[in-house]
């Protein structure tokens, strides 16, 4: 939905060659004939739109990799950009029944479309001509975003260079880039008017691969959105407005200038009235709003309410699942200034269609994550275009040009390239929060991946991982964390048991305060064959693990906010990932956090707690006999006192220099009542399978603490007062064991 | 029009991390009178902070939820003020502005009138530690920052409220009661003769409730016997020059 090209109609092999910013370099020069009396080369012109990029798969298991393409040719130029989404082919599953369903997007009309090359004569076919649509894949394929660093068309053939910003899934961010090249071939009939949809066939290069790719026109326009209004009762969506230019504009005309297509459907005209609206009111409007969401077709929510202070409008939805909501307010009232237009001096909004229409569109734009101009990084101009508040508008107006008649009603020329060709992260409502990808994307090395993206692997359908850990630590802390796979599906699924950091199948990924990514793993790695277990429809296996000394030193020694996200290969087939999760460390605060955090910031004690023993470090052994007598109250202490307890519970030996230690039963004893007292029976045995290795399945200091639980539990005359909660605690601690020695489905 | 402007942050005494900070900015004209921008607050778009950390980290803080809103000018003649709260709880994101203890640096910057930004000096802020640690996880969480910044309550905030009924600072109480709706028993709470509790609750709600902006807004009319004799309170409670 661009400015008609001026670029002569391409007939032949004429070169049209475009650069980095998509900007024509090269003007067109006259080549050879055409080289078929019935199929010639398409004009530049039928490129401009949405396409569904396919990449045809090499094999049965290749992963199903596609996403929308948009190309958009202007007068003088030429941009390309897309999305692409990849999930693996379940076509045959070694371990169980459920075979997850391939997801495919709503609006699609072609939902069997085959993906192998089809002839070009295809296009001759008559009917049906399948309206407009926009390819759109759950997020949790997403993979890929690419946009082009110059172009040619020559002779029907785009080739376009193209940067790939790959997306890491764990984190939800761009992590790398690497280049390629797009390479497809359109035809089109010389003697028929082809009514199917328009097809490209070419190759992707990129990551040292060549693939086979196929390109499906699905609409004139680049992307497109449902628009559900909501109002409440007296208050007004203005279907259309009369603006200055004397010309009618309407929500969905607004947005064709930027080459989307919305649809507007209005919902609910009924919601009951509220003089003031709060932030928690939209909230709860948006969140009970009767339209459920299906399918994966972008929607946005549009309230037209009363009032919220004197705000024109808000994009107040900044929750978890952000953007999926935005707010015009009706009774807010123009100023009398004589820059606003006579008519419209001192009404409120709802009775001034062309200031409210612009408001809505405004706010829309919001939830799209559009900035005001002043407060975009980019730092493009202020102006009269949609994205400007209300009141810059009005700067710009005057008593002969007064507002609304003075306000443009299109986007500037930042918002509308962002608008089609920002990755979907950005743009899709209900994803990034608003004002993410402003910046740049990230930069980085180019990393050597194959056409998959780093991300070959889907999120698992019918598994789900959660991962918990403490809110906040100090820097020292001694840190845990647990690890629950549940079977969300219909039917029992084989996954693996080795939910700890030591064996391979789980991995934590870990973004630091400052961006940087890190894979958290145990110190000790082990080797084995992955024993698995049988998960029923809603059981689940869990198990704990200690995250303060890992395969990063002291793992949390950064102040600020660390995003952890754990990933586990549940099956040969099947990785999954748990929702990100978030710990807040900061600097100790306390003396006792001070004295603490000194003595657990070496490595000698953190490999002791890492391992379960201090082995021939003496120096370790006395800092964590300090710590647990000394703090036995604090869970760092308690497990510096198991630590201990499992050391002196055994024998050592120091083969290289030949020294052994003898077990200390009366020791070891005497550390397991400090780290018990106090303390709830299932979280001393929390923190005693957490201190023991995940490689040694007998640690003493698990079967020690259970044995130590068991005898003192309470005394018949103290059991029944201590019932209800002491025999549930010694039964928690019990499972919790057993889940270290072998995670049982639950 | 804006010659001689200057803007001025009013230093803030050491507070624990586990209360809110809510700082007073003012503007103040020259030798000259100037027609400004009366919208000196975060929600309508013309302020903005800057936050500079202990590591080195830069935060910004603005509004988080982007609005539409019509302009509101005021003339302040030569050598007049005009008062506004900065409420320093989170970043544009929506994270804890103030992470964790230690020495801050604020600097504020103001639209004053087109093409007429003015910025701060920067002021330092000292963090300590918290005083109650479930109050400071509670002012980590991002549906309790939203929940104060919007003076309602989002999404899973509610049990974090009963965690800050606790707080000893008349700010992080005034904040949490405009959040519940409890602004009556907050009045009552207060003493009208302690200058100190009176400024910090018209501080608090111009913060988030501003003058100008919020007139309408009930809680506000409730608050309004409490303000106190001084000028620049009266002033700032309603966003007026003074």
């Amino acid at each position: 939905m661009s400015e008609p090209c001026n670029c002569p109609e391409p007939s032949s092999d004429e070169a049209l060659v475009f650069d980095e910013d998509g900007e024509i370099v090269r003007p067109p020069h006259h080549a050879g004939p055409v080289t078929s009396p019935l199929l010639g080369p398409c004009p530049i012109g039928a490129l401009d739109g949405s396409w569904l990029l396919e990449v045809v798969p090499k094999t049965l298991f290749s992963p199903r990799l596609r996403g929308p393409m948009r190309i958009e040719v202007g007068a003088s130029s030429l941009r390309v950009s897309g999305d692409m989404y990849s999930q693996r082919s379940h076509v045959l599953d070694p371990v169980g029944p459920v075979i997850p369903p391939i997801v495919s997007p709503a609006l699609n009309p072609d939902d069997d479309a085959d993906t192998a090359p089809s002839d070009v004569a295809d296009d001759l076919v008559v009917f049906p001509l399948p309206p407009p649509w926009y390819p759109s894949f759950p997020k949790s394929q997403y993979s890929w975003y690419f946009r082009s660093h110059g172009a040619t068309y020559v002779n029907g053939t785009l080739t376009v260079q193209i940067v790939r910003h790959l997306w890491n899934r764990a984190t939800q961010e761009f992590v790398s880039t690497d280049h390629g090249t797009l390479v497809l071939t359109c035809r089109r009939s010389l003697v028929a008017i082809a009514i199917r949809p328009l097809v490209m066939q070419g190759t992707l290069t990129i990551g040292g691969t060549v693939s086979t790719i196929k390109a499906t026109k699905t609409s004139t326009f680049y992307r497109g959105c449902r628009i559900e209004v909501d109002a409440m009762v007296n208050r007004n969506f203005p279907a259309s407005a009369t603006i200055g230019s004397g010309a009618v504009a309407t929500f969905r005309s607004i947005y064709a200038t930027a080459g989307w297509d919305v649809t507007v459907v209005t919902d609910a005209i009924n919601i009951p009235n509220d003089a003031s609206l709060t932030n928690a009111e939209l909230a709860v409007l948006l969140s009970s709003q009767p339209q459920p969401a299906t399918g994966e077709g972008w929607r946005l929510w549009l309230f037209v309410g009363s009032a919220s202070g004197t705000l024109f409008g808000i994009m107040f939805d900044d929750d978890l699942v952000p953007r999926e909501g935005a707010a015009g307010f009706a009774d807010a009232r123009l100023s009398s200034d004589a820059v606003i237009a006579a008519a419209a001096r001192n009404q409120p909004l709802n009775n001034v269609p062309a200031a409210f229409l612009r408001t809505l569109v405004h706010e829309a734009g919001h939830a799209f994550n559009l900035f005001h101009p002043k407060h975009d990084v980019h730092q493009p101009a202020i102006g009269i275009e949609i994205m400007n508040q209300t009141g810059d508008v009005i700067g710009f107006a005057s008593t002969a040009n007064p507002y609304p008649n003075n306000a443009a009603f299109v986007f500037s020329d930042h918002d509308r390239t962002s608008l089609i060709h920002s990755p979907d992260p950005q743009v899709r409502p209900g994803w990034k929060n608003f004002g993410w990808g402003h910046g740049s994307l990230s930069a980085g090395l180019p990393a050597p991946v194959d056409v998959g993206g780093l991300s070959a692997t889907d999120d698992a359908n019918g598994l789900v991982l959660n991962l918990s850990m403490p809110q906040q630590a100090f820097v020292g802390e001694y840190v845990t964390a647990e690890v629950e796979l549940t079977n969300t599906g219909d039917g029992p699924r084989h996954v693996t048991s080795l939910l700890t950091l030591a064996e391979g199948d789980l991995v934590f990924l870990r973004t630091t305060p400052n961006g940087a990514l890190d894979h958290v793993l145990d110190v000790a790695l082990g080797c084995g064959p992955r024993p698995l277990v049988v998960l029923q429809p809603g059981q689940s296996i869990t198990n704990r693990v200690q995250v303060f000394f890992t395969n990063q030193g002291v793992t949390f020694t950064m102040p600020g906010r660390h995003t952890v996200v754990a990933q586990l290969e549940a099956d040969a087939m099947t990785t999954v990932y748990s929702e990100p999760v978030t710990i807040d460390i900061r600097t100790p605060g306390s003396d006792k956090e001070v004295t603490i955090s000194a003595k657990t910031l070496t490595r000698g004690v953190g490999r002791a707690l890492a391992l379960g023993d201090f082995a021939n470090d003496e120096a370790a052994r006395a800092v964590l006999t300090d710590l647990a007598e000394s703090h036995a109250d604090t869970d760092t202490g308690a497990a510096s006192a198991l630590v201990m307890a499992n050391s002196l519970a055994r024998s050592f030996t120091d083969f290289r220099a030949d020294r052994r230690r003898n077990a200390a039963p009366k020791e070891a004893a005497r550390f397991l009542d400090l780290a018990l007292d106090g303390r709830s029976a299932e979280r001393a045995v929390e923190l005693a399978v957490t201190v023991a290795s995940p490689t040694e399945k007998d640690a003493p200091v698990v079967a020690d603490t259970l044995a130590r639980i068991r005898k003192n539990r309470p005394k018949a005359s103290a059991r029944a007062r201590a019932k209800a909660d002491g025999t549930a605690d010694v039964a928690s601690a019990e499972q919790i064991a057993e889940d270290f020695v072998a995670p049982q489905a639950r | 029009m804006s010659a001689g402007l200057q803007l001025v942050l009013r230093a803030a005494a050491p507070l624990p991390i586990d209360e809110c900070l809510v700082m007073v900015v003012t503007l103040e004209a020259g030798s000259e009178a100037s027609t400004v921008s009366a919208r000196l607050n975060l929600i309508e778009g013309d302020l903005a902070v800057a936050v500079d950390g202990p590591s080195g980290q830069t935060a910004r803080c603005v509004w988080p939820w982007p609005v539409d809103a019509m302009p509101r000018w005021v003339e302040l003649a030569p050598g007049q003020r005009l008062a506004g709260a900065l409420p320093l709880l989170a970043t544009d994101t929506s994270s804890p502005l103030f992470p964790s203890p230690g020495e801050y640096t604020v600097t504020a910057t103001f639209d004053a009138a087109p093409g007429a930004a003015v910025s701060s000096a920067p002021v330092s802020v000292r963090r300590t530690p918290p005083d109650a640690e479930r109050r400071a996880a509670v002012l980590r969480e991002r549906d309790v920052l939203q929940s104060l910044l919007s003076a309602s309550v989002l999404g899973a905030a509610a049990d974090g409220f009963v965690v800050l009924e606790s707080s000893r600072t008349t700010t992080t109480r005034t904040l949490s009661a405009l959040a519940l709706d409890r602004v009556v028993d907050l009045v009552a709470s207060v003493d009208p003769d302690d200058d100190r509790s009176v400024a910090d609750v018209v501080a608090a709600v111009s913060a988030v409730l501003p003058g100008g902006f919020a007139d309408a807004d009930p809680r506000r009319a409730a608050i309004e016997p409490l303000v106190g004799r001084r000028l620049e309170e009266q002033a700032l409670f309603r966003g007026a020059p003074f």
